[in-house]
């Protein structure tokens, strides 16, 4: 297979801003080779680098020599080195630890070599890893012809004039899936200029938007935007917001979109193969799928299909076909939930509640499928004579990701199951319309 | 870890070390997080509130709290860095940021 440059712009324009510094692609260039010389013979390395630069850096220095980018949700470098499934491996950060084998400081750049490295197409560029619905993490394998092409489909589809230059804002991290595409791969293509951050409280996006004195593209979450709602002082140089990780409702889209005076382009995806779909959800409810896919339709099932994936993914969501290339999302699939980006399986986060000592029973539920606030979070109703709120938290901590730790948690007498001892839906319902304030 | 994590003392008693802008900003927090379980006395001014052993709060909590801040003082928290973290370590830490805060700008004007 041929060869595929991993960047594809011009030596000297603008790469990515770390506070006052501009790195050029050359830079960019020069210290990925440079990264890529000091990375050990290992097969796979789990790049935990905090700073936005030094992790894409990180990234492409790995792949440059066919090293593949493990990306755990978990970021402790002593749990990126018991991914048991994956000998081999070294660990790299831009903060000297324990467990850390190669430390980066990419301040000031490196000397060497601008030119770009390139690698073929088969490479496995990066594992990816989410819940699967039995708990068990699940490895989702990206060729770098696969995220090649991504890239190149991402960047025809962001909304604007494809040849300007813009700045890029993120509020997601790249090891994630949807920053990985948008905030990493998109500007090695894109003439975007990546700000490095950190960007996460809104008054850091506002300044680091601002700060690029020419119209800048934010990539965020309805979380992250829900918080920019009452900026003081909106940057006005946004051309174009988006948004993925969770449904954004009309209310937000509509405040965002007047306080940044910029319209929202919302991505759909999953992980198994990135983004998938976009739509303005200012004006439009369904969703297109990008036109690199197969896309099948059948009965309210979606399956995608790619030469680049393995095999065809059939998505846990349920559509509707409105036209030939229009589909609306009906249904989430009941078990996986999402908070705050992160996947989980609420069977084996129920199972985890019930595992704990002292809880006779208990059950975790989305209080927004129950009618009540979306509070992004999940709540618990529980049976556990002698233990608090506190303890159960504490207990769960340390099985599961904090992000899923349920509250309020609200002590019953007992759950209303049935004689198979069944906890229906409806009968829950009651309770936790009973039970809530 | 404190040693009053592994006892259960009455509300009464924990929030004897609560200055009244701790339990403010403690009922802000219980607020704006959802944290009904738990009263705004019970919060202990110099536990961790980011681990597993206190509240478990992760980033979003931060980044809500940090929103509700700006709403009620007028106090913008920025960067995510070492420093954030210490100020949200505890909620002595965040009462104590946010009043300085305050007065630092009730002195300039």
């Amino acid at each position: 297979m041929s060869q595929i440059p991993l960047v594809e712009r011009e030596p000297q324009a603008a790469f990515a801003r770390a506070g006052d510094r501009i790195i050029t692609v050359g830079q960019f260039c020069a210290d990925i080779n440079a990264v890529a010389e000091t990375l050990p013979d290992t097969r796979y390395l789990v790049n935990l680098c905090q700073e936005r630069y030094t992790f894409t850096a990180c990234f492409f220095a790995a792949l440059a020599r066919g090293i593949t980018n493990l990306l755990p949700s978990r970021r402790e470098p002593e749990f990126a080195q018991n991914l048991d499934a994956y000998e081999d491996l070294c660990v790299a950060s831009d903060k000297e630890a324990d467990d850390v084998d190669v430390c980066l400081n990419l301040n000031p750049g490196s000397n060497g070599s601008s030119t770009a490295p390139a690698q073929s197409g088969e490479t496995l560029a990066a594992v990816a890893f989410t819940s699967g619905s039995t708990g068990e993490p699940q490895a989702h394998a990206k060729s770098w012809e696969m995220l090649d092409t991504w890239r190149r489909v991402h960047w025809r589809y962001l909304p604007g004039e494809p040849q300007e230059e813009r700045g890029l804002v993120a509020t997601v991290p790249s090891w994630h899936m949807y920053g990985l595409e948008w905030a990493m791969l998109l500007p090695t293509v894109a003439p975007l200029t990546l700000h490095c951050g950190p960007d996460f409280y809104p008054q850091d996006v506002a300044t680091a938007l601002t700060s690029f004195r020419k119209p800048s593209v934010l990539v965020s979450t309805p979380v992250h935007l829900r918080a920019m709602r009452k900026l003081p002082s909106p940057p006005a140089n946004v051309s174009t917001v988006l948004s993925a990780t969770a449904p954004l409702d009309d209310t937000l889209t509509r405040e965002i979109e007047n306080t940044l005076s910029a319209e929202i382009f919302e991505i759909y995806g999953c992980s198994e193969v990135g983004s998938l779909a976009s739509r303005f959800p200012g004006q439009e409810i369904a969703w297109e799928f990008f036109d690199c896919f197969d896309v099948a339709y059948d009965e309210g099932a979606v399956t995608i299909n790619h030469r680049t994936l393995p095999e065809p993914v059939t998505l846990a969501d349920q559509f509707k076909q409105l036209d030939a290339a229009r589909y609306e999302l009906e249904g989430r699939n009941t078990d996986i939930i999402k908070v705050g980006g992160k996947r989980e399986s609420l069977a084996r986060l129920n199972n985890l509640l019930l595992g704990v000592d002292g809880v006779e029973d208990g059950v975790l539920y989305d209080p927004a499928s129950y009618g009540l606030a979306d509070s992004g979070r999940l709540a618990a109703l529980v049976v556990a004579p002698g233990l608090n709120a506190s303890d159960i938290r504490t207990a769960l901590a340390r099985e599961m990701d904090v992000a899923f730790l349920p509250r309020p948690i609200r002590f019953v007498d007992a759950l209303p199951r049935d004689r198979t001892s069944k906890l229906r839906m409806a009968d829950l319902a009651s309770m936790i319309a009973s039970e809530s304030p | 870890m404190t040693i009053h994590d592994n006892i259960s003392l009455p509300a009464f008693c924990k929030n004897m070390a609560q200055t009244p802008q701790q339990l403010e900003m403690a009922k802000l927090i219980i607020d704006i997080l959802n944290i009904d379980d738990v009263a705004p006395e019970e919060i202990e001014p110099d536990a961790i509130m980011f681990d597993e052993t206190g509240l478990g709060l992760d980033s979003i909590d931060a980044l809500e709290i940090a929103v509700a801040i700006a709403e009620q003082y007028d106090v913008h928290i920025s960067a995510e860095d070492e420093a954030t973290k210490e100020i949200f370590a505890t909620l002595a830490n965040l009462t104590a940021h946010v009043m300085q805060e305050t007065e630092t700008r009730q002195t300039a004007s």
